[in-house]
């Protein structure tokens, strides 16, 4: 078995690349993003598109298969033109066309697509989870950006969730701060291989 | 529960591993704090004509990331520190509550130096 010593002179370096990688995308949060979905252009995830997701109950949010009309609401969802009217949604939904398409890849697509969204808290969007107080999380995360920053609540609702998330985090790093604590920080990728590190040294991994 | 660390490392580094009851855990924002007491002496008149320092404890704080669901070392929980400029046993006496963010736990400690 090797000992704990060896194994961190084997992860220090790993940690170090991981801390390099989490400060980088923090950074490019702020930074436009493009990916493509079933070879369809779409952009960042804003906190409305996904609550307008979550609200039409669309399965590819929680790395569930969907139809393919699923797959219309959602590129129309997160395409650039979209907005309320019904009949330019039709108009954008009927002109689709897919040269490849297999449900099965484009749910794994679209679930790639909203983790890297959720990136900077972890692995997993874990859309039911809570706060201790009982609210939902973009509520919570909405009131915590408005009454600090003072922004409208409806340009926070345009915030693509990646920023949303890496200004709460440094936002709850700089009040712990000024109160006198030291703050908990999270970095996806160090805390994974520290993770990973434990559960080799403790033998479960 | 004993806590004692493992390896040649230098603490007051960012991470490092620490072992816990034959368990280990990632220990990270390790900070050290000599503290220490001025006693001033005045003359009649209120004015300040002498002090002296006097050492007082070695406190120190880090967060721990928690394996799975473990739970936190308590308060009260002493572990010793083998190398480094900051060697010797250590109490904890401040333990946070636990934080989570996706699939990782955290708490934050204070400890300070065993006496004798």
């Amino acid at each position: 078995m090797v000992s704990t010593s060896a194994l961190w002179s084997e992860y220090e370096e790993k940690l170090k690349e991981a801390h390099a990688r989490d400060r980088l995308g923090e950074a490019e949060s702020f930074l436009p993003s493009r990916w493509t979905l079933a070879g369809h252009d779409v952009g960042a995830l804003s906190i409305r598109k996904y609550l307008i997701l979550e609200h039409i109950k669309s399965p590819f949010i929680d790395g569930g298969e969907g139809s393919l009309d699923d797959l219309k609401n959602l590129l129309w969802i997160l395409s650039e033109s979209f907005c309320e009217d019904p009949e330019k949604a039709k108009a954008y939904k009927d002109k689709l066309t897919f040269k490849r398409l297999s449900i099965e890849e484009f749910s794994l697509e679209a679930y790639d697509y909203v983790k890297w969204n959720f990136r900077i808290i972890g692995k997993e969007p874990k859309t039911d989870e809570k706060v201790e107080s009982g609210l939902h999380w973009i509520v919570t995360a909405i009131d915590m950006i408005a009454s600090q920053y003072g922004w409208a609540y409806k340009d926070i609702m345009e915030m693509p969730i990646r920023v949303a998330m890496v200004l709460s985090n440094a936002m709850l790093r700089r009040l712990a701060m000024q109160s006198g604590q030291k703050p908990i920080m999270f970095s996806p990728e160090a805390d994974e291989v520290k993770a990973e590190f434990m559960r080799r040294a403790n033998g479960n991994g | 529960m004993a806590v004692t660390q493992d390896g040649t490392h230098k603490f007051g580094i960012e991470y490092s591993p620490i072992t816990i009851d034959a368990k280990t855990y990632i220990a990270e924002a390790l900070s050290f704090n000599k503290t220490a007491s001025r006693v001033d002496i005045d003359d009649s008149n209120g004015e300040p004509v002498g002090s002296t320092i006097i050492p007082g404890r070695i406190e120190g704080s880090a967060t721990i990331q928690l394996e799975g669901t473990d739970t936190a070392p308590a308060v009260g929980d002493s572990f010793n520190l083998a190398s480094g400029e900051y060697t010797g046993d250590y109490i904890i006496q401040d333990v946070s509550e636990t934080q989570s963010q996706g699939d990782y736990s955290k708490v934050s400690i204070n400890f300070y130096k065993q006496l004798n």
